[in-house]
């Protein structure tokens, strides 16, 4: 327990410099220790295959909307998904891409000279004899290649552009390397074009399968015959507003003189109720005799003046009398000109009116009886302009329904063409470089890892070897240890030494 | 004759002594020690000096200097030590040991004077070797039998009377097995022991010898001083008497 302490350490547990000091102690397996991890890690070293790596770089198109195809079908509408960074780094990950891939390495001619050896095999690879086990069976040995090619093969993001990535090929050698870089490449672009075509081919399916179903519903529904029948009711509701105008202008005239003959007939009545005295008749009809005498008189004069400019004694004679009788007229019609001007006027009224009121009241019942018909004629068009309205509203509402499939069903129809024009001008996505990365040769483990490790496997075997020496030792070696190990005793120093 | 004595402390008791330096005791005249300067590290020697007479101030006069087998070292220290004093103080400086011609005491035994030191009022005497009065070296063998001598006096008061003669006396101990082998007759000179330091050879010792050394002594009461390192490992390797039990796989890496 003592010594444990000793090589404890508060802050770092172990005492490092005491591990040190321990080295220094055991020079022999300090020295042995770190020599002999040194020459297996150099066996290891040389013991490894030569790896020979190349790269192909490409890039991802869709993400870049410059390209042409993602051009095109932003054009057409059609929305282009790019592929996310670990789809295309498991790109070469489906195992329907590596049974497809295998398949095709099982076909090639130039199976024969590739070397499929595990990067840690030693000996040499002969795919006679890796078969020699499947016989005839294919499926055992695609399954055999491409247990083997793929562990060869693996996509990376380019750590510097973006949107780039390589396909990276690590083998033993550098045909195999060269000639599995320019298959996958390929592969990978038959693949992509297969995926994106496949793709729109699904759409165009589904497209097609909505599209039957919405014309379906368009049919049921005939919307030939509602928009035909639409504008039937159009014309006739715009013929029967027409109508009702007409027969609302036409009565509102009739009711106005209707108005006009009610006061009349009123008025009418009214007058023909008035009392006439005799008297007043009497005195009335001599006013009239006096002015019909005066009128005659006058005329008479101005006839007789007018005959001639000269005129004769006979005719002045004629003419003085008629002046006489003219003035006494007159004196007379002056003297009866008040009451007998009211009063004829008066029942020349009544007696107007007398033979008005008749005819005015069959006016007023006749425009009466017009009026009430045209009010009739007039509700009974209102009410059949309502009805067409009322139907007209009914078909648009039809019409309203269907109207959103049909509309979705002309998209659908667009869009069928588009994907079918997309369809036959697909290419790959991912764009390849034609030129590959120089052949970098290997180990698999490189120098400096082989050294490092061997450096903290030397230090962490040596600390652990020294320590165990140190607790299986029971020597005292300093002063320290000395005092550490008899603490309830002092240490006065050391002894002298002579010459 | 010892170069101090001990007098009352001021205001004590009587029998609370206090060691101090005897400026009326006679000096003698020495050659000078040419073993102090042989020493290479005067810097630790001056340490472990200090220490020791830091002790030797508080009373303290028999040293014992035991090991795991590393009887040269042992040999060396005690020299060390001795030389230490010797420098230090005018005392009369003892030195003990069971193997005085072989190790480090031996070329200074060969140039020793041969002389007896009278006990039990000159009835018997002991021989030591003499080092141009700097120290005087007793061969515990020597000792052991004159205690054992049913003759002389009481069984320890030979040891008693053998480390009054000394101001300072310096005890190479023998090996453990030795003593444990013979308990008996090392029992008294153990009891002698006022001080016990352990060397301990570096990259050599083993924590479990230590370990077992401490107890023994310990067990008889004696008082632990401490451990000395002793590093030149290479040599003592050479010199260890005792074969090296460890496992092959550790031999193999050191």
């Amino acid at each position: 327990m003592k010594k444990l302490n000793v090589i404890l350490h508060e802050t770092t547990i172990i005492d490092f410099p005491f591990v040190w000091k321990m080295i220094l102690r055991y020079k022999g397996i300090s020295f042995i220790i770190p020599l002999i991890v040194l020459i297996a890690s150099a066996v290891y070293y040389n013991g490894q295959n030569d790896i020979y790596q190349r790269r192909k770089y490409f890039k991802n198109l869709t993400a870049d909307v410059n390209n042409t195809s993602s051009a095109i079908a932003s054009v057409l509408g059609e929305k282009t998904s790019s592929l996310t960074e670990s789809e295309i780094m498991g790109l070469v990950s489906s195992l329907d891409f590596q049974q497809d891939f295998s398949e095709r390495i099982l076909k090639s001619d130039a199976l024969n000279k590739l070397d499929l050896g595990l990067l840690k095999e030693k000996e040499d690879f002969s795919i006679v004899e890796v078969f020699k086990a499947c016989g005839a069976n294919k499926k055992c040995k695609i399954d055999t290649l491409r247990g083997r090619i793929f562990s060869f093969v693996t996509i990376l993001p380019d750590p510097v552009v973006t949107n780039k990535y390589y396909i990276q090929v690590s083998t033993k050698d550098p045909f195999t390397t060269r000639f599995l870089l320019d298959e996958v490449s390929d592969q990978i672009v038959a693949n992509r074009v297969d995926s994106i075509k496949h793709k729109i081919e699904e759409q165009i399916k589904l497209s097609k399968e909505l599209a039957e179903e919405k014309r379906s519903k368009i049919d049921s529904v005939n919307l030939k015959s509602l928009v035909a029948k639409k504008k039937s009711l159009e014309g006739e509701i715009r013929e029967l507003n027409d109508k009702v105008s007409d027969f609302n202008r036409h009565y509102q005239r009739l009711t106005i003189d209707l108005a006009l003959v009610e006061t009349k007939v009123n008025e009418t009545q009214k007058a023909s109720k008035g009392k006439i005295e005799t008297d007043q008749i009497l005195a009335s009809e001599k006013r009239k005799t006096l002015e019909e005498k005066i009128r005659k008189y006058e005329q008479d004069i101005n006839a007789i003046k007018s005959l001639s400019a000269n005129l004769s004694a006979q005719d002045a004679a004629i003419v003085g009398q008629l002046k006489k009788k003219l003035s006494l007229a007159k004196k007379k019609l002056k003297k009866s000109f008040d009451a007998g001007r009211a009063i004829s006027s008066t029942t020349k009224f009544i007696l107007d009116k007398e033979g008005e009121s008749r005819y005015t009241e069959f006016n007023y019942r006749v425009l009466k009886e017009q009026v009430k018909k045209t009010k009739e004629d007039h509700d009974k068009m209102v009410e059949e302009r309502d009805k067409r309205v009322r139907e007209l509203a009914s078909v648009e509402a039809k019409i309203e329904d269907v109207r959103p499939a049909f509309e979705y069903l002309k998209l659908l129809d667009q869009k069928i063409v588009q994907l079918d024009f997309f369809n036959s001008t697909v290419i790959s996505d991912l764009k390849f470089e034609s030129e590959l990365s120089p052949v970098k040769r290997y180990k698999k483990t490189s120098k400096s890892k082989v050294i490092l490790f061997s450096l903290m496997v030397s230090f962490i075997t040596l600390s652990l070897v020294v320590i165990f020496l140190y607790l299986l030792d029971d020597r005292i070696f300093d002063q320290a240890e000395l005092s550490k190990s008899f603490e309830d005793l002092d240490i006065i120093g050391n002894t002298p030494n002579f010459d | 004759m010892s170069a101090f004595k001990y007098e009352p402390l001021k205001g004590h008791d009587k029998k609370e002594l206090r060691l101090v330096k005897d400026s009326k005791g006679p000096k003698k005249e020495k050659r000078s020690n040419k073993f102090f300067y042989k020493v290479s590290n005067h810097h630790e020697l001056f340490k472990i000096g200090q220490s020791f007479y830091k002790d030797y101030l508080t009373g303290i006069k028999s040293f014992a200097v035991t090991s795991t087998g590393y009887q040269t070292s042992q040999q060396k220290t005690i020299l060390g030590l001795a030389s230490f004093f010797d420098h230090k103080e005018d005392v009369k400086i003892g030195i003990i040991s069971d193997n005085l011609e072989t190790g480090a005491f031996k070329d200074i035994i060969a140039i020793s004077k041969k002389v007896d030191i009278p006990l039990h009022d000159g009835s018997s005497a002991i021989p030591v070797h003499s080092f141009y009065e700097h120290f005087e070296f007793i061969n515990l063998n020597d000792l052991l039998a004159l205690a054992a001598d049913s003759n002389v006096g009481e069984f320890d008061g030979v040891y008693d009377q053998v480390v009054d003669h000394f101001d300072v006396l310096f005890w190479d101990v023998p090996e453990l097995h030795k003593i444990q082998l013979n308990s008996e007759v090392y029992f008294p000179v153990i009891m002698k022991y006022e001080s016990i330091s352990i060397i301990v050879a570096q990259s050599v010792t083993k924590t479990e010898d230590i370990e077992e050394l401490k107890r023994f002594f310990l067990g008889y009461g004696i008082n632990l001083k401490g451990l000395l390192l002793e590093e030149s490992t290479a040599k003592k390797k050479e010199e260890s008497p005792k074969k090296d039990e460890r496992p092959w796989w550790k031999k193999i890496f050191k």
